[in-house]
This record gives structure tokens, C-alpha cells and sequence, in this order.
């Protein structure tokens, strides 16, 4: 799976379970996605572990404003 | 050395989680579900009106009953909590008047919280000649600090103590602790304040790599081979990280669960201890045990030691 393939995956997966479309996910800011609560970010981190290996941690987790930068954070990292 | 006694002491008095969330919080029931899905807790053990230090006088006056008076040698006292309310005299010596133990005991009370059972082991393991046996007192009366704390972090605590006792032997006895002080503020609570203050998040993905990590950095296996089964007890933090870290780490329990307190709450470094006792009809008495403990400092480690368990069981208070 090439590096676009998992962040399309990681959006597909995040979409789920965030509740909430693909295209919105792309343009609203994290803080305002009600599912990203702490089971939320917690499931997030666990999708990006399985897709990336890469064990994200609190402070690079909670910098992410949103969508887009969650992938900057992939893209430096991984 | 060895664990040859586990005795859980808990109130009788439990609060449904469920029930919990509805008089605390504004939650849909769909949400609520979630919740107690995620952390594995269904109901927590909830003292009705009394201390920390008066619920573990109750406790081993339950304890001194249990043992064979002939039986309760022990040479050191090990209590490990932060929930105290009465600073002097400090519990294990007040303890070691109400089992009746020589005065030469050793004494001694650790403020410590989820690893606080690994650091006990070590000390104990580090005063102990061969023949000498500890007696390890693990656990805390969250309910104070939790009543005012976040509806996340109140739904996951209950309130209890474990009475262990180790038997310093010949068999080796492996630890390893570790501490990050600059994430400290990840779990907290200030004795003026008296609520228990939590980044969920923060703990979990702490725990999630840390333990690993620590786990790839031993230089013993974490099961010795030695014809013996081996046992992986995990602070029982809530189910989402006992079974993620089970998982990722590989472990196998056989019929054992990971995951066995879901009536009672997390109780720290009490928690151990816990699921010794919940598990007593499924554990070999004999048996290599490792030990995994994580929380606030932040602390987490790891104690390979063996267990020839003589009494072991779960005891429940009035309180």
C-alpha cells in the first residue's frame, strides 16, 4: 500500500468513525468533530499505528488541527 | 521470590456505571453504552462513607481473622496508596499494631499510584534475605477524588485494597521501573483540591508505546520456561488498554482473562492484586507470574516472580 493509499484509508476508517463525511472531514477543524472525544482521538490513534507503525503520540496527536494536518504529521514522520 | 498470599478486600456497596453517567452527566444512552463498552467497567466498588485508612483497619482486622494467627509471620510492611486522609501515623505502622506483628517490622508507606504494585515487589525483593516475607497492602479509596473529577475519569475508579504476601526465596525475581516526571500532569490531584484530574488520551497512548518498549528493552524472557505456567496480570486501567496491550504484546492467559474487573473499578495499585483474587478458581496455585503496571508519575514497569498461592480470594466489607 503506497503512502497515498493509507491516507485514503485513514480517511475512509476516520470518516466511520467519526461520523461524519469524507468531504466534511477534509474541511472542518478537529475540535469541532463531536466524536473526536477522547475514545475519538484514542481511535484514531489506533488506526494510524495499524496503517503508518508509527505510535503517535499526545502533544503531535492533539497539535492536529485538523484533517490536513494530521497527514503534514504523517508525511514528516513516516 | 514468591507470592504465597492475596487476599482483595472490597466494600460491599457498588455504583452501576450506567446509573452513574445519568445522574452525572448530560448522555445520550447511546453514548452512555459506549463508555462502559470501551473502558470494560459495568460497576464500580464504592465504600459508602469512610476513609482510606479506616477501610483498611476494617480490612485487616478481616485479614487477621483469615490467617492462621501461627501462619502471619511477616518481616516487612509494604502500603502503597495516595488517597491517605490521616498523615501521622503513617498505615503501616498502625498496621503493624493491628496484626499484632513484632516490633521489629519494617515499615513503610509509598505514595505511588498504577505502578505502585511493581515498585512494591522491588522493594520488597531489595530488603528481603531468603525466608523473609512482606507484606504488600495496595490500593486506594478513589471515591473522594473521583466524586467532583470528569464524568471519563469518575466512571473508571473504585475503591479497595489487596493484601498480598511475598515470600523472598532462591527463584530469581526481575523488575524494571521507569518515570517520565515531565508528563506528571497527566494524572494529578493536589491534596488541597482532592480530585482526581486525568488526560485520558495522554495516559493511553503513554501506556500503549511505553509498554512495548520497556518489554523489548529486558534482558529476561517474560516467560521463564520453566515448566511452569506463566500468567500476565496488567493493571487493570479499563478493557480498552488491558486488551490492546495483551494483543499487542502478544501475551497468552490460556482460559485466563486479561481483563477481570469489570465490577470492580480500577483500584491503582491495587488492581493486581485484584485480579489475582477475581481469578483464583482459574490460576495454577503454582505459577510464574508477570506483572505490568502504568500510571501517574507518569511510572510504568514491568516484575517477573513466581506465585505458590496457599490462600487467595476476594472478601467483601461493610463500609
Amino acid at each position: 500500500m503506497t503512502h497515498d493509499d493509507k491516507i485514503a484509508e485513514l480517511k475512509k476508517q476516520m470518516s466511520e468513525i467519526l461520523e461524519i463525511s469524507e468531504s466534511n472531514l477534509e474541511t472542518v477543524n478537529m475540535s469541532d468533530i463531536a466524536e473526536y472525544d477522547s475514545m475519538g482521538k484514542i481511535n484514531v490513534s489506533l488506526i494510524i499505528e495499524e496503517l503508518f507503525e508509527y505510535e503517535i503520540d499526545f502533544d503531535t496527536l492533539d497539535s492536529a488541527k485538523n484533517f490536513s494536518g494530521i497527514c503534514d504529521i504523517l508525511a514528516a514522520k513516516v | 521470590m514468591k507470592i504465597i498470599a492475596n487476599y482483595t478486600y472490597l466494600p460491599s456497596s457498588k455504583i452501576d456505571v450506567l446509573d452513574l453517567i445519568s445522574a452525572k452527566g448530560n448522555v445520550l444512552d447511546l453514548d452512555a453504552s459506549k463508555m462502559v463498552k470501551n473502558t470494560g467497567f459495568n460497576s464500580l466498588a464504592r465504600v459508602q462513607n469512610t476513609s482510606t485508612d479506616n477501610f483498611i483497619k476494617l480490612s485487616a482486622e478481616i485479614f487477621l481473622d483469615q490467617y492462621n494467627d501461627s501462619d502471619l509471620r511477616v518481616d516487612n510492611i509494604i502500603v502503597v496508596t495516595q488517597s491517605y486522609e490521616q498523615r501521622l501515623p503513617n498505615i503501616s505502622s498502625t498496621l503493624q499494631g493491628l496484626l499484632k506483628l513484632p516490633t521489629s517490622t519494617f515499615c513503610v508507606d509509598i505514595v505511588d499510584g498504577c505502578n505502585g504494585f511493581i515498585r512494591a515487589l522491588t522493594i520488597a525483593n531489595k530488603i528481603s534475605e531468603p525466608g523473609m516475607r512482606t507484606l504488600i497492602v495496595g490500593g486506594d479509596v478513589y471515591s473522594p477524588m473521583t466524586r467532583r473529577a470528569e464524568l471519563s475519569t469518575d466512571i473508571l475508579f473504585g475503591d479497595g485494597y489487596s493484601f498480598t504476601i511475598v515470600e523472598q526465596d532462591s527463584e530469581p525475581f526481575k523488575s524494571k521501573i521507569m518515570t517520565d516526571g515531565t508528563r506528571g500532569d497527566f494524572i494529578n490531584a493536589s491534596y488541597r483540591e482532592n480530585v482526581l484530574n486525568m488526560n485520558g488520551v495522554g495516559v493511553f497512548l503513554f501506556t500503549n508505546t511505553e509498554i512495548p518498549k520497556l518489554v523489548k528493552s529486558l534482558d529476561w524472557e517474560l516467560d521463564p520456561g520453566n515448566g511452569l505456567n506463566t500468567y500476565y496480570a496488567l493493571h487493570q486501567a479499563s478493557k480498552l488498554i488491558v486488551n490492546q496491550l495483551s494483543k499487542k504484546l502478544k501475551l497468552d492467559n490460556a482460559e485466563v482473562p486479561f481483563f477481570s474487573c469489570s465490577e470492580i473499578g480500577n483500584l491503582g495499585p491495587g488492581s493486581i492484586g485484584a485480579w489475582i483474587s477475581t481469578n483464583s478458581s482459574k490460576l495454577d496455585t503454582k505459577a510464574n507470574l508477570t506483572c505490568f503496571g502504568y500510571g501517574a508519575g507518569l511510572s510504568w514497569g514491568v516484575a517477573s516472580l513466581q506465585m505458590d498461592l496457599k490462600q487467595n480470594g476476594v472478601q467483601y466489607i461493610d463500609a
